[in-house]
C-alpha cells in the first residue's frame, strides 16, 4: 500500500515537472526573444518584474480565500480598485492632512493614504463578507462579482469625489498617481534633506532619477511580497490554517466540534481584502494612470488563471503561475513578436483565398487575441488534466506535530503504530477465513 | 427556570418541529440521566434525528401553533393570507391561548436560541448519521482540529503567542495519540481521511468528539453500515465512555439496544410513545404496535 | 422647482422596458436551464450571446452576397433566417462545450468552482477567437448597409405622438422600430413555447426530473446523458436566437457586448429563482423596470434644480462649502439592478419563485 502511494507521488512530481518544463521553456524562449528585440531592455524587464509582483500579492490574497477556505470570491477586483483609488486620491488630489507640512509632508501623506486605503478595503471586505459568507458557493460568487461591479460603477460615475480635477475644464475619469512624478522630481527627498540637514544629494529631475524610482519600487515591492508571503505562510502553518482547511473540506463537522465557521470566514475575507487593497496600491504606483474601466471582472479572472495554473492552496504555486502567465502576456505584446508571428487568412492569401472571399472573412491571426485564446486553452487543460496545478498543495504530514514530542514518546508512538499495524493485519487475515462480512461501506 | 436536579443531564420538554406541512416532532419530551446510556429507538422517519438536530441546535424548533394546515384544493398563498387576516381581525382569543413553547435544558443551561457551535461548546457533542470527515487532512490532524478554544485559532495569537501555541499543540498531540490508542486505530495515524474505510471513519468521528472531553454525547447510529465485529468493538468503546459522560444513542440494532441501555425511549411519528428500562419496553404493547403494525 | 423637471415620456419608456425585459428573458432562459439541470453558474453564457450576435451577423453578410437585396426572399432571411441560424450554431456550440470540457470535468467529479473557472476559460477563448476572426468592432461588409439596420422599413414600426410640448404631459408618444415589434412577437412566442416545453412535453418533464435529482432520474430510466445534451442545445440555442434579435436592434456591437450583459442576466436568474421559468419572467421585468426607472429618476436628480443640487444647497447653507453632494449619474442604472439582487438574496435567498436554497446546507 505504502509503496503504491509513494510510487504515485513520484509520478505526480515527475509529471508536474515535465508539464512545468513544457510550459516554461517556450514562454522563456518567447520572453527572451521579446527581450532581445527591445531597444530599452531594462524598462521592459523592470515592467515585467513590477507587474509580476503586483499580481503576485493579488493572487496571494485570492488564494488565501479560494485555496485555504474555499470561498470563490469573484469580486477581488473591487478591492484592487479601492486600494488604488483611495491611496491615489488622498495623495495626489485631496492632499489632506499632512501633505503641506514642510519636510516630511509628502512622505507622511503617502504613508497615511496607503494606510487609509488598506483600512478602508478591510472595512468594505468585512461589510461585504458578513451577510454573504453564509451563502452557497455559487451564489457567493455571483454576489461578490456584483459587489465588485457596484464598486466600479461608483468609482466610474461619482464625478465629484472620485474623478480627478483637471487643470482646465471638467474633471476627468483618468486618475494619475503623482507619487512617481514627485519622486522622480525628487521633491520629497530633496525637501526633507534640505529642511533638516541643509544639503541635497540629487540635483534635479533627470532620466537617471526615473531609473532610481524603478529600482526603489522593485526593492519595496519585493519586501512587501516577501512580507505578505511570510504572513500567509504563517497562517497556513498554524492551527488557524488547519481549521481553515477543515472548513474547506467540510464546514458542518467543524461547526459540530464547536467552532464558529462564519467567524473564520469573515476574518479571512477581511484579511484577503486588506491584502488586495495593498495590491491595489501597488497597482496604482506601477501603472501610475488608470481609470475605473481598468477594474472590470477580467482582472479577477486573470488572478484565477494565475492560481489555477500555479496550484491552489499554495503560495509558491501562486508565484509560479503569476510569473509564467505575466511573462507570456507581456512577451506576446511586444511589437517585434507581433510582426513576426502573424498570419493573414483572407481573399488575398493563396489557395484558400476564394473560400475566404465567399465566406466574407478577413482573418488576422494576431498575437493580441491569440495569446488570450492560448491562455484559455491552457487553463482548461490544467483544469482537466492537472487540477492541482503546477505546484500542488503540499500533502500534510504528521511530522509537524510529532516533533513536539520527546524522543521517548515519539519512539513509543511509532512502535505502537507498527504493533497495531501487524495486529490488524493478522486480525484481518483471520477474519477473512471465518467470514466474508468484513467489507466496509 | 427552576433548578434542575443534579443527576439530570439533558431535559428536552415538548419539542415541536414542522417542515412545511409535515409534522416531524409533536411535543416530544426526553429526560436523560447522568452517566447512563440512554437509547432512542423508533421506525424510520419517526423523527429521531430531527430530535437530535433540535437538541443540538442545528435546527430551530417550531412554535406549536405555527402549523399551517393546507387543504389540498386551496392554493398555499391564499391560505396563508386568510390565516393572517383572521389573526389580525378575527378577535384575539386565539392568540392569547397559544400553547406553551417547549425548551431544551442541558444541565443548568437553556440551549434555546443558541447557534450549533455554541451548543457544542457547552459540553454536548454529537455525531452524524453519515460519517463526515476532512478528506485531505491526516487522521492525527482530524483529531487535532477538534479541541475547542485553542489558542492558535485566534488570528492575532499566531504571531504573538507562539510558545503557548506550541505547548498546546504538544498537549493535544499527546491526547490525540492516547485516543487513537484507546480506539485501537493507531495504525492509521498517518493516513489521510479519504483513504479510510467506513468503520474507521465511525471510530474517527468518535475520537474527534472525545478530544473535547464532552459530558453528554449524542450518537446518531454509530453502528450503521459497519460489520458486526467492528460494531461490537465500537459498542465496547462507547460503554467504556459511560464512566465520564452520559450517552444518548440512536440505534437500529435491537440486540445492542436491549443489552446495554439503562433506559430506552421509543418514538413513533414525532411522539415519544414509551419510555422505561429494556424489560419494560420489551413487553410494551404500543411499541410492538408501532414497529410491527396494528394487527400483530 | 417645476422648471427643473423634464417631462417624462412614459409610454415610450414603458415600451423600451418591455423590449429590454423580453430580450433579457430570451437570453436568460438558457442560463436558467443550465443552472438548474447542471448545477453550476456558466459564465461562458455571456460569450454564447456574443457568438450568437456575430454568427447571425455573419450569415446575413453571406446571404446578402448570395441573394440580392431587392429580392423578396431577402425579407424572410433578414427577419428570422439569421436568428434560426444562430439558434442552430450556438446550440451546437453548447453541445461542443459539454463534450469537450464539462462532461470531462464531471467525470473528475470536480467542484462547482472548477466548472465556473472552466466556463470563464471557455468565455476567454470564445471572446478572443471572435475578435480575431471578425475584428473587435465589425465593420459594414461588402454589399451591406450599416451593420444591423434593415434595408427597408416595415410599416409595422410605430411612430406616433400623443401630446407634444403639453404643459403638463410634455411629450408623450410611442416609438417602436419594426424590429422591436419583432422582438416583442418572438419573445412572447419563445416564452409560450418554452413554457409548453417544460410543462407538457416528455422532454421537458424529463429535464425537470433531471434537475431535481440526477441520480433519481437515472434510476427511473431517463437517459440523463441525452437530457444533458438536449439541455445544452436548447439552452444555448435559445440564447443564440435572442442574441441575434438583440444584435439586429443595435447600431453597433462588439465582442464585449455579451460580457457586459453577464451580470444583468445572472441577476435575472437569481432574482427569479434558479430553476423557475415563470419567476425568471417576473424578475426580467423587475430588472428592466428598475433600470428604466433609475435612469429616469437619476436624470431628473441630475438636472438643474434636482436633488443633487438641492443637497448641495442644503449643505451650503449649513457649512458654507460648495460641492458637498453626490452625483446621481444615470450610469448607475445597471448597478441598481445588482443592489436589488443583493438585497433580495439577503432576505429571500431562494429568489422570487425558486426552490433551490441559496444558504449552505445544514446537517
Amino acid at each position: 500500500m505504502a509503496r503504491i502511494i509513494r510510487k504515485t507521488r513520484i509520478n505526480d512530481k515527475f509529471r508536474s515537472f515535465i508539464v512545468g518544463v513544457a510550459l516554461a521553456v517556450p514562454i522563456l524562449y518567447l520572453y527572451a526573444y521579446a527581450f532581445l528585440a527591445q531597444t530599452n531592455k531594462s524598462i521592459f524587464l523592470i515592467g515585467t518584474i513590477l507587474a509580476i509582483l503586483v499580481f503576485f500579492v493579488g493572487a496571494l490574497s485570492l488564494d488565501l480565500e479560494v485555496g485555504s477556505v474555499g470561498l470563490p470570491n469573484f469580486g477581488k477586483v473591487g478591492f484592487f480598485a479601492l486600494g488604488a483609488y483611495i491611496s491615489t486620491l488622498l495623495y495626489s488630489v485631496y492632499r489632506w492632512p499632512f501633505y503641506y507640512i514642510p519636510g516630511i509632508g509628502p512622505i507622511a501623506q503617502f504613508i497615511f493614504s496607503c494606510l487609509v486605503a488598506i483600512i478602508f478595503s478591510a472595512l468594505v471586505g468585512y461589510l461585504v463578507s458578513v451577510p454573504t459568507v453564509k451563502l452557497r458557493a455559487d451564489y457567493f460568487a455571483i454576489m461578490t462579482i456584483a459587489g465588485g461591479e457596484i464598486i466600479r460603477l461608483l468609482l466610474q460615475y461619482e464625478r465629484r469625489w472620485f474623478w480627478a480635477p483637471a487643470p482646465v475644464g471638467p474633471p476627468t475619469q483618468v486618475i494619475s498617481n503623482r507619487v512617481k512624478v514627485e519622486f522622480t522630481g525628487l521633491y520629497p527627498f530633496n525637501q526633507t534633506l534640505a529642511d533638516f540637514f541643509g544639503f541635497t544629494f540629487f540635483e534635479d529631475h533627470n532620466l537617471g532619477s526615473i531609473f532610481i524610482w524603478q529600482v526603489v519600487l522593485i526593492v519595496i515591492f519585493v519586501l512587501i511580497s516577501i512580507l505578505v508571503y511570510w504572513f500567509v505562510e504563517q497562517i497556513r502553518k498554524s492551527p488557524y490554517g488547519r481549521t481553515l482547511r477543515a472548513i474547506r473540506e467540510d464546514d458542518i463537522t467543524v461547526t459540530s466540534v464547536g467552532k464558529d465557521v462564519s467567524r473564520f470566514r469573515w476574518q479571512v475575507t477581511t484579511l484577503a481584502a486588506c491584502i488586495a487593497g495593498l495590491a491595489g496600491i501597488m497597482y496604482a504606483m506601477t501603472f501610475s494612470a488608470f481609470e475605473a474601466g481598468d477594474f472590470r471582472p477580467f482582472l479577477t479572472f486573470d488572478l484565477y488563471i494565475f492560481i489555477i495554473i500555479g496550484g491552489l492552496g499554495n503560495s509558491r504555486g501562486a508565484f509560479a503561475g503569476t510569473a509564467l502567465v505575466q511573462m507570456f502576456l507581456r512577451a506576446a505584446q511586444v511589437q517585434e513578436v507581433k510582426e513576426n508571428i502573424f498570419l493573414y487568412l483572407g481573399k488575398e492569401s493563396p489557395l484558400i483565398g476564394p473560400l475566404f472571399d465567399f465566406l466574407q472573412l478577413d482573418v488576422y491571426i494576431n498575437p493580441d487575441n491569440m495569446r488570450l485564446v492560448i491562455l484559455g486553452i491552457i487553463l482548461i487543460l490544467f483544469l482537466l488534466f492537472m487540477p492541482s496545478g503546477l505546484i500542488p498543495e503540499p500533502k500534510t504530514d504528521n511530522e509537524k506535530y510529532l516533533q513536539y514530542l520527546t524522543p521517548e514518546e515519539r519512539l513509543s508512538s511509532d512502535k505502537a503504530v507498527a504493533t497495531r499495524q501487524s495486529l490488524t493485519e493478522r486480525e484481518r487475515i483471520d477474519e477473512e477465513d471465518v467470514t466474508e462480512l468484513n467489507s466496509n461501506i | 427556570m427552576e433548578k434542575q436536579p443534579d443527576n439530570i443531564s439533558l431535559k428536552a420538554h415538548k419539542i415541536h418541529k414542522y417542515f412545511g406541512g409535515v409534522k416531524a416532532l409533536e411535543g416530544s419530551s426526553v429526560v436523560v440521566t447522568k452517566n447512563k446510556l440512554i437509547s432512542l429507538i423508533g421506525p424510520n422517519g419517526s423523527g429521531k434525528t430531527t430530535l437530535f438536530n433540535v437538541i443540538s441546535c442545528w435546527l430551530s424548533k417550531s412554535h406549536p401553533d405555527d402549523f399551517i394546515e393546507e387543504p389540498e384544493d386551496e392554493p398555499k398563498l391564499q391560505t396563508r393570507i386568510l390565516k393572517t387576516l383572521k389573526k389580525k381581525f378575527g378577535g384575539n382569543e386565539e392568540t392569547d391561548e397559544r400553547t406553551e413553547v417547549g425548551y431544551v435544558d442541558f444541565e443548568d443551561l437553556r440551549l434555546d436560541g443558541l447557534d450549533a457551535h455554541e451548543a457544542a461548546l457547552t459540553g454536548m457533542m454529537r455525531t452524524f448519521q453519515t460519517t463526515r470527515n476532512w478528506p485531505k487532512l491526516t487522521v492525527l490532524e482530524n483529531l487535532l482540529v477538534a479541541p475547542q478554544n485553542q489558542t492558535g485559532e485566534s488570528f492575532t495569537n499566531i504571531f504573538f503567542k507562539r510558545k503557548q501555541i506550541n505547548e498546546e499543540e504538544r498537549k493535544n498531540t499527546l491526547k490525540a495519540l492516547e485516543i487513537l490508542e484507546f480506539l485501537e486505530i493507531t495504525h492509521i495515524r498517518d493516513q489521510i481521511g479519504e483513504e479510510l474505510s467506513g468503520g474507521q471513519l465511525k471510530l474517527l468521528a468518535l475520537g474527534r468528539l472525545l478530544m473535547t472531553a464532552p459530558r453528554l454525547i449524542l450518537l446518531d447510529e454509530p453502528m450503521a453500515g459497519v460489520n458486526p465485529t467492528l460494531g461490537n468493538k465500537i459498542m465496547d468503546k462507547i460503554l467504556e465512555l459511560k464512566v465520564d459522560s452520559t450517552i444518548f444513542l440512536i440505534e437500529h440494532n435491537m440486540d445492542v439496544v436491549f443489552n446495554y441501555s439503562d433506559e430506552i425511549f421509543v418514538m413513533a411519528s414525532g411522539k415519544i410513545i414509551a419510555q422505561g428500562t429494556p424489560n419494560e419496553i420489551e413487553t410494551n404493547k404500543d411499541v410492538i404496535k408501532a414497529y410491527l403494525g396494528v394487527d400483530y | 422647482m417645476t422648471s427643473g423637471i423634464i417631462p417624462i415620456d412614459i409610454i415610450s419608456h414603458t415600451s423600451l422596458t418591455v423590449i429590454y425585459a423580453l430580450t433579457l428573458i430570451m437570453l436568460t432562459i438558457g442560463l436558467n436551464m443550465v443552472y438548474s439541470v447542471l448545477k453550476f453558474s456558466n459564465f461562458a453564457h455571456a460569450e454564447f450571446i456574443t457568438f450568437g450576435m456575430f454568427i447571425s451577423w455573419w450569415v446575413l453578410q453571406i446571404l446578402t452576397f448570395a441573394i440580392p437585396w431587392d429580392s423578396s426572399s431577402y425579407l424572410i432571411n433578414n427577419l428570422i433566417g439569421h436568428a434560426l441560424f444562430a439558434f442552430l450554431m450556438v446550440g451546437l456550440l453548447g453541445i461542443a462545450s459539454e463534450i469537450l470540457v464539462f462532461s470531462k470535468l464531471k467525470k473528475l467529479s470536480a467542484s462547482p468552482r472548477s466548472f465556473t473557472v472552466a466556463s470563464i476559460g471557455i468565455g476567454l477563448i470564445l471572446r478572443n477567437f471572435l475578435a480575431m476572426i471578425f475584428g473587435n468592432f465589425p465593420k459594414p461588409n461588402i454589399g451591406g448597409t450599416s451593420i444591423s439596420a434593415l434595408p427597408f422599413d416595415l410599416e409595422i414600426g410605430i411612430k406616433h405622438y400623443f401630446t407634444r410640448n403639453h404643459p403638463f404631459f410634455g411629450n408623450q408618444g410611442i416609438f417602436i422600430t419594426s424590429y422591436e415589434v419583432l422582438v416583442i412577437i418572438f419573445g412572447v412566442i419563445t416564452v409560450i413555447l418554452v413554457d409548453f416545453l417544460f410543462r407538457k412535453t416528455k422532454l421537458g418533464i424529463a429535464m425537470r426530473a433531471t434537475s431535481d435529482s440526477f441520480e433519481l432520474a437515472q434510476v427511473s430510466g431517463i437517459n440523463t446523458r441525452k437530457i444533458v445534451f438536449y439541455t445544452w442545445f436548447l439552452a444555448a440555442g435559445i440564447t443564440g436566437f435572442g442574441a441575434a434579435l438583440l444584435r439586429a436592434n443595435q447600431p453597433r456591437f462588439s465582442t464585449l457586448d455579451g460580457f457586459m450583459l453577464l451580470l444583468p442576466i445572472f441577476a435575472v436568474v437569481i432574482l427569479g429563482g434558479v430553476g423557475s421559468f415563470r419567476g425568471g419572467i417576473i424578475s426580467a421585468f423587475i430588472i428592466a423596470g428598475v433600470r428604466t426607472v433609475t435612469n429616469i429618476i437619476f436624470t431628473q436628480f441630475q438636472s438643474p434644480g434636482g436633488l443633487e443640487y438641492m443637497i448641495e444647497d442644503f449643505f451650503y447653507d449649513i457649512f458654507g462649502i460648495k460641492g458637498l453632494t453626490i452625483s446621481f449619474s444615470p450610469g448607475y442604472a445597471d448597478g441598481v439592478g445588482f443592489v436589488v439582487l443583493i438585497v433580495v438574496l439577503l432576505y429571500r435567498p431562494q429568489g422570487i419563485a425558486g426552490t433551490v436554497e441559496a444558504i449552505r446546507e445544514r446537517v
